[in-house]
Formats: C-alpha cells, sequence, structure tokens
C-alpha cells in the first residue's frame, strides 16, 4: 500500500475541516487528488509510530503546514522532495509547489472540531480541558459569534476570551466560518503593517481561516519571518488572486518532539493532501 | 562564559560580506546562498571556514544559556570568535542555525506590550518548559514575583544573562496571559484567572 510519512500536528483535509491524525484511525478519509486532477476523499489508515522526530515545516504563500523531515511532497513539476532535503539544502524558494485548499464544507465535523480545539490548548492561559482561557488581543467583541462562542472575562489588566468546549463545537457546527473570524479577531495579533498573526503552534486556525475567505470569494496569502526560520504564521487577506503554485516561501526544523504517524491508502493512482501541499508515497 | 571587555579595537573584520561591492576585490567571489540572502568572500576556503566558525560559535554560546536575545547573542558571538560581524552577516548565520532546529525562537512582550523573540537552544527547549512551569506556579503561589526572586529559584549561581533568562520566562507567560505586568522587574498573577475557566458554564 502507498503510504507516507507524517507527524501527530499535520493538518489533513477532510469534507468536514482540517483534522491532526491525534490517535490511531483505520476508517478515515481524507482528500486528495485522483488521476483527473480532482479533489475526493479516500480512506486511508493512519498508524502511530510510538517514536518521536522533530517536527519540521513547509510554507508557500498559499499552504503551510509541519511535517517530519522525511515527508515527501510533491513539486509542481512532479517531481517528490523530502523536506529534510529542503531544509540540509536551503533551496527551497527555487522549488514550486502548487497548493490544494481545503475543501468545500459547510459543517466542521466533530474531528474536525476536536482537531482545533487541540491546537487552540497550546495558546491558553488557563484550561480544565472542558474550558480553554485565551488572552485577548482585541477589545469588544464586535459579531454575533464572538458574543456566542465564549465569554469575556477581565483578570487584573488583561482581557481573556473564555472558550467552552460544547459551545465551541455548537458553534463550528452551525456557523464554522463565523466562528473562525471571531477566533481569529479575538487571538491573532496585528502586526504594523496589518497582517494577521499567531505563534506557528496555532497554525491549523490559519488554514481554517484561509478556507473561510476563500469561501467568501476572497484570497488569504500567508507570510512567514525568514525563508529560514519562522516564530509565526501570518495571512494576509485579498480580493485579488493568489497563485495555487508559489515558491517556497520557508522550510525548517524545530527541537520540539512529535510523534511519527504513517498515513497508508489503497488506490495508488490517488494523492493525499496535507496542509495544502500534495503528498509523495514512499 | 563572563560578559567579556569591549574588545571593538582586538576585532577583526569577518571577511564576509552580503553584497559584492562591499568586498573590494577585484577577482571572482565565493558566495553561498542562506535564504533570501547570499554571502560573499574572498575564495571558497575563506567562505567555508568563516561560516563554520561563526556558526559553530553561535550554537555553542546559544547552548551556554537557558535563552537569549539576538543582541545579546551577537555580542558573546563578536567577543568569542573576536569577528566584527555585519548585522545581516550575522543574522543570515543565525537564520542557518535555526533553520536545522539547533536553535527556536520563543515570542514574548515586553512591559510596553511590544512583542519580542528570545533564542533557546534545542539542548535547553525541555529545561526552558520545565521552567516555564515553575515560574508560574510561583507566579500562582506568590501573586507577586520579582524577576531577582526567579533568578534565585532558578539560577542559583547567578551567571551572566541570568537575569534575562528569568525575565524572558516571565516575558513569555505573559504574552500567554498566565503574567502581567507590574513594571520591568515584578510581574502579577491576574486577578482571579484560576477562576476564570467557571465563567464560560
Amino acid at each position: 500500500m502507498p503510504s507516507a510519512q507524517l507527524i501527530d500536528i499535520t493538518c489533513l483535509p477532510t469534507y468536514g475541516g482540517w483534522i491532526t491524525p491525534w490517535s490511531d484511525c483505520a476508517d478515515l478519509q481524507v482528500l486528495g487528488l485522483d488521476r483527473q486532477g480532482q479533489l475526493c476523499e479516500r480512506d486511508v489508515r493512519i498508524e502511530r509510530r510510538g517514536e518521536t522526530t522533530p517536527s519540521g515545516y513547509l510554507g508557500t504563500t498559499s499552504a503551510f503546514g509541519a511535517f517530519s523531515e522525511e515527508t515527501k511532497v510533491l513539486q509542481s513539476n512532479g517531481e517528490p522532495v523530502r523536506l529534510g532535503r529542503l531544509i540540509a539544502s536551503g533551496d527551497v524558494r527555487d522549488r514550486l509547489f502548487e497548493s490544494i485548499g481545503g475543501g468545500r464544507y459547510d459543517t466542521a465535523s466533530s474531528t474536525a472540531c476536536n482537531s482545533l480545539w487541540q491546537s487552540l490548548l497550546c495558546a491558553a492561559a488557563i484550561s480544565d480541558g472542558e474550558s480553554i482561557v485565551l488572552r485577548s488581543r482585541n477589545g469588544e467583541c464586535r459579531t454575533d459569534n464572538e458574543r456566542r462562542l465564549g465569554k469575556r472575562v477581565e483578570c487584573g489588566s488583561h482581557e481573556y476570551c473564555v472558550l467552552h468546549r460544547k459551545a465551541f463545537d455548537s458553534s463550528m457546527t452551525d456557523d464554522w466560518k463565523g466562528t473562525v473570524a471571531a477566533l481569529v479577531h479575538q487571538l491573532l495579533d496585528r502586526d504594523e503593517t496589518g497582517t494577521l498573526y499567531c505563534e506557528r503552534a496555532m497554525y491549523p486556525l490559519v488554514l481554517w481561516y484561509a478556507d473561510a475567505m476563500r469561501a467568501e470569494g476572497r484570497r488569504a496569502r500567508l507570510v512567514f519571518d525568514t525563508i529560514q526560520h519562522s516564530a509565526i504564521v501570518g495571512i494576509d487577506v485579498t480580493s485579488e488572486d493568489v497563485d495555487p503554485v508559489a515558491h517556497g516561501g520557508c522550510a525548517f526544523l524545530t527541537p520540539h518532539a512529535a510523534t511519527r504517524i504513517k498515513l497508508e491508502w489503497a488506490d495508488p493512482s490517488w494523492i493525499p493532501v496535507a496542509s495544502g501541499f500534495l503528498l509523495a508515497p514512499e | 562564559m563572563g560578559s567579556g571587555r569591549n574588545m571593538t579595537s582586538d576585532l577583526q573584520e569577518c571577511g564576509l560580506a552580503t553584497s559584492r561591492s562591499e568586498l573590494d576585490a577585484s577577482g571572482q567571489l565565493a558566495e553561498k546562498r542562506f535564504g533570501g540572502t547570499t554571502l560573499y568572500a574572498p575564495s571558497i576556503d575563506e567562505l567555508e571556514s568563516r561560516i563554520q566558525q561563526i556558526t559553530s560559535s553561535i550554537e555553542t554560546l546559544c547552548a551556554n544559556h537557558a535563552s537569549l536575545g539576538r543582541n545579546n547573542l551577537a555580542f558573546l558571538v563578536r567577543n568569542h570568535t573576536a569577528l566584527s560581524i555585519p548585522r545581516r552577516v550575522f543574522g543570515c548565520l543565525l537564520g542557518a542555525v535555526m533553520r536545522v532546529g539547533s536553535i527556536d525562537q520563543v515570542c514574548c512582550v515586553s512591559v510596553n506590550h511590544r512583542p519580542f523573540r528570545i533564542l533557546v537552544h534545542r539542548s535547553r527547549t525541555h529545561e526552558f518548559q520545565q521552567h516555564l512551569g515553575i515560574a508560574r506556579q510561583l507566579l500562582q503561589r506568590s501573586v507577586v514575583l520579582y524577576v531577582g526572586e526567579l533568578r534565585e529559584r532558578l539560577f542559583p549561581v547567578k551567571g551572566w544573562g541570568t537575569w534575562s533568562s528569568a525575565s524572558y520566562l516571565l516575558a513569555r507567560l505573559a504574552l500567554l496571559g498566565t503574567a502581567a505586568y507590574i513594571d520591568s522587574k515584578n510581574f502579577t498573577w491576574p486577578k482571579g484567572l484560576e477562576y476564570a475557566v467557571g465563567a464560560a458554564h
């Protein structure tokens, strides 16, 4: 069976949103391209390998994701390349990658909601598992979604957004686009150029936001600190077209360990997508 | 590693440049690209040896400290190598060390609410997370935490840079919202934060 090496914080697109492979799963459907180049779902098997590996990142203006050094992605010319090779050579910006955005979905699945919830935990000031308290970057709640999503509390000189799991799941199920926009408004910082950004551990939220913008007919351009490294992922929303075929924007390794994941699928003519990149099988 | 004396007058030019015009050379130059920047040197041997010397120094010195600001690391590398290293050259080579995962950046926030980054070597990553946990516990227990008190607890030897390392931990917690600045040396646990999880129910 064709397979690919990933890590447990790699984002996989589904018709219910982005998921991260937190647990072994034999009956998962993720999106990929068939032999006609059409986006479609296929069954995949996810196996956690037990050992850890440093987490690496690869980004273009249209895609960003966490991978292992051994992960092979397809360049736009059809040639596979391992992330480790890109990092060692330092020539990622000479390579072209075609990014595949997430599917058009009306409702976020419970698995996808769980994955997004897990990624928000990394930015929590405090959490008890059922609630996450996150430092709010922006003052008032502007939208009904923001008001519905969670309570705002003041503790000392800081303001916080308090998310409760049930309300979060309900809000994502009812209106994932509005919910994601509300989270972005509350949780992302804005730099002097107006670019929204967050620490890279919260990158799944950026992928969700890019999908939400796409659903509204807008486009999102991703930005990073430098080609050699980025502590953040930034997003600029624009009405102009963003070329899905783009040069590599960053490729780097970090000291942070992640669990190795093996992704397997049965159809050799199908190519899975991960964080917007096409995966090359082992 | 101590702070070192001011060695400006003893520094040798590093021989690396980010543009051809910076090197007064009439012949062919050796070059190597790092991300969006190309480094030039008069010969391939000089290029490789200087890159190796500076990146090795960056890694070694960063590993010697729990965490460092970029300017402090540049200062240490300059003293360690006795080389005058232009800012762009240093940034390029620091980026190369970060690219392969030897050093990572951690986001923090200053007393003036400005974001800034610190550097943590891969060998100190686990320790950094442990120290964050200790700082958070001390803060929650004490309500007000003085940087010196945290430094005393985590770095009893009080070497050069340990005050900064202690303050960076609290600056990291301030970014996450688990600490708030009173002033540049004192932090407080946000009042009532521990009860905030109940506010959503």
